[in-house]
């Protein structure tokens, strides 16, 4: 046999069931899972790497849509493929019945467990989108090592 | 993320082929924009001329006038619908927009995203 030099596989999914602490005053208490939010921000908000938390600076707002966006079903943990831990949430998010007339094109993607409030995991984006008296649905990819929504390869 | 180029870019800088179905219950019109770089867009305009005994029970949708009434309820039949596609790298979009006859105003407008790529983490081991 022969060592090679690698991050754990097991430590990578370690990581999204929040396992490891490196630092101090970052103490997890809840044992439970934690529970995510969706949220819209406009075109001409900047929501990028460097957010560290949602706000609703920038975000859309309309007839149906509730500041802080949808809740997120999770029902699958993260798990791993090879060498990749990932996650995906477990249903498209839906945002139904709703007026949102000034342009949006991101997704923030949170927790609202977290130790730091409201604390960021994903920006995504897309073409810009209007909605009227509709819905906007985003389909999540297929949970597996190379298109779910999180992966740690 | 690039956003769907405006109906005059396509226009401008796409190659374009329109196809024209004569349906029995339905006039429907299907646009194919192809930019240089391989982008695919594509709009479909509907004309129906009259309702479908098949789809009856979907064809009331929500629409909203904006003029702070709220939402009401139309049958279908009676806007112009329009749907489209954005089909790139990064997601597979489609999209409905219904208007009043004789009006530009959108009343409804639905979309769905599929994304294709999503941003991916790596983490590697240090050197000592």
């Amino acid at each position: 046999m022969a060592n090679t030099q690698a991050i754990c596989t097991s430590f990578k999914q370690q990581l999204l069931l929040g396992s490891h602490n490196f630092g101090v005053g970052m103490i997890r208490a809840a044992t439970t899972v934690d529970s995510f939010k969706a949220a819209l921000f406009l075109v001409s908000a900047t929501i990028n790497a460097s957010t560290t938390a949602y706000s609703a600076t920038g975000e859309v707002s309309g007839t149906g849509y509730s500041a802080g966006g949808i809740a997120v079903t999770n029902a699958t943990v993260p798990t791993t493929s090879g060498t990749t831990a990932f996650w995906t949430p477990s249903a498209s998010l839906v945002y139904s019945t709703v007026t949102l007339s000034t342009a949006f094109d991101t997704v923030l993607l949170y927790n609202t467990n977290a130790t730091t409030a409201n604390a960021a995991v994903a920006v995504y984006t897309f073409g810009s989108q209007t909605i009227t008296a509709g819905n906007f649905t985003l389909t999540m990819p297929t949970n597996d090592a190379t298109h779910a929504l999180i992966q740690i390869a | 993320m690039a956003d769907e180029p405006s109906i005059d870019y396509l226009e401008l800088f796409a190659s374009k082929a329109v196809q024209n179905f004569d349906e029995p219950l339905q006039f429907r019109t299907v646009v194919t924009y192809t930019l240089p770089d391989g982008r695919v867009y594509q709009r479909t305009t509907v004309r129906i001329e009259k309702l479908n005994p098949f789809v009856a029970d979907r064809g009331v949708i929500d629409i909203d006038l904006q003029d702070g009434t709220g939402f009401q309820q139309r049958h279908e039949s009676t806007l112009i619908k329009t749907v489209g596609s954005v089909d790139n790298a990064n997601e597979f979009t489609t999209w409905v927009e219904c208007r009043l006859p004789g009006t530009d105003q959108v009343v409804h407008r639905s979309a769905s995203t599929w994304l294709k790529a999503t941003p991916g983490m790596g983490a590697q081991t240090g050197i000592f």
